[in-house]
């Protein structure tokens, strides 16, 4: 016996014209397994519309903010990770690179040469550099005033003190994009 | 969505965790029984509720205002749901094999437990006879009303998926039911000795 379209009619369950209607009710006459089936869609149905909406236990809320607060500690401790070890990483990489370079570009006698060579630089540069320090601090101070070397020192100290706040921050409150 | 409402989600927005609360409080039941409809077991459902909560919260300056706010979130659920439920099916037939291999496993299923009335222990066994897609598709028509649209957004899927998704979850569900009274009536029936049997 052919069920279709009367098998699909009785699933979907929508309205039927009244030839439709027809059919369907002529079909279910004669056949045993298409009324099984049309019972057990009614059965399904009620089944579903008296189904209850279940509710978490009492406390969701509550619970709820005691893992965001604990969600949040875990999500900026993998922020500052990640930060450093992206930081880590770039260095290596930066290094390695520069490296490779030096290793394929020049000859191992030439890169100690040039090393010394940096290194000495380096060292006459730090010499040059306390010679100006000292000089600086011999002649400038007469001519500024005290209010100003105050100034400038307090504003040194308080962009440090701003740095120092956004390492602490970034390293233990995180960063978050509102 | 109430006027309350969208101000709860604004101010969510500017990172007030107290409005977002209040989300929480009013959406914490349909959001539950979304994922213990899908899941099947009480303490999973709560994790996943409270997981749910966690990605909306995550992803609230992603949120479309003119889309109704219980559909997203609803969908956030569904999807996590879905997720869920293929990382079980893979575990589970890892464990099964185990256990073939191993144990007979005679011990009563855990999500029957949980069932408390007939009807809704057989309506239970029912909807885990499912794939995850179509139940999340069954479980928005019946227990949230959602429209075929509706459910298309929340699900990521075309309005004629969901019309298929339906009928073929309503077609299982039917052929399943009659399956399983007919077994009831044949073991009712050997119980009673019936000369019919």
């Amino acid at each position: 016996m052919v069920h279709q379209p009367i098998e699909k009619w009785i699933i979907e369950g929508t309205p039927l014209t009244s030839e439709q209607e027809q059919l369907l009710q002529d079909h279910l006459q004669k056949c045993s397994q298409c009324r099984e089936l049309q019972n057990s869609v009614y059965s399904l149905d009620e089944m579903l519309m008296q189904a209850t909406m279940s509710a978490p236990t009492a406390g969701f809320t509550q619970r709820w903010q005691t893992a965001l607060a604990e969600r949040q500690v875990l999500k900026n401790r993998r922020q500052v990770r990640k930060f450093f070890l992206s930081l880590l990483g770039a260095a290596l990489l930066t290094f390695g690179l520069m490296g490779l370079y030096i290793a394929l570009t020049s000859s191992p006698v030439e890169m100690v040469t040039r090393l010394l060579e940096n290194a000495i630089r380096v060292l006459i540069n730090l010499d040059q550099l306390e010679s100006f320090a000292i000089l600086i601090f011999n002649t400038l101070p007469p001519s500024l005033s005290m209010g100003i070397w105050v100034l400038i020192a307090s504003g040194l100290c308080f962009f440090t003190m701003i740095w120092i706040g956004a390492l602490w921050r970034t390293s233990f409150q995180g960063v978050f994009n509102k | 969505m109430s006027d309350l409402e969208v101000v709860w989600i604004q101010q969510a927005r500017n990172g007030d965790d107290e409005a977002f609360a209040q989300l929480v409080e009013t959406y914490q039941g349909p959001v539950y029984n979304l994922c213990y409809r899908m899941l099947g077991e009480s303490q999973e459902a709560e994790d996943a509720a409270q997981e749910s909560f966690w990605r909306a919260y995550q992803a609230l300056n992603r949120y479309d205002p003119n889309r109704k706010f219980s559909t997203w979130l609803l969908s956030i659920a569904a999807h996590y749901c879905i997720d869920q439920q293929r990382k079980r099916h893979i575990i589970s037939v890892q464990m099964d094999i185990v256990f073939e291999e191993t144990y007979a496993d005679n011990s009563p299923d855990p999500e029957r437990a949980v069932a408390t009335s007939e009807e809704d222990q057989m309506l239970h066994s029912l909807m885990n006879s499912l794939n995850s897609q179509d139940r999340a598709a069954l479980i928005l028509r019946y227990w949230y009303g959602f429209s075929d649209a509706e459910i298309g957004e929340a699900l990521s899927l075309t309005v004629s998926a969901v019309k298929s998704r339906l009928y073929r979850a309503r077609k299982h569900l039917a052929k399943n039911l009659q399956a399983t009274r007919q077994e009831s009536l044949a073991a009712e029936r050997e119980h009673y000795g019936s000369p019919a049997y």
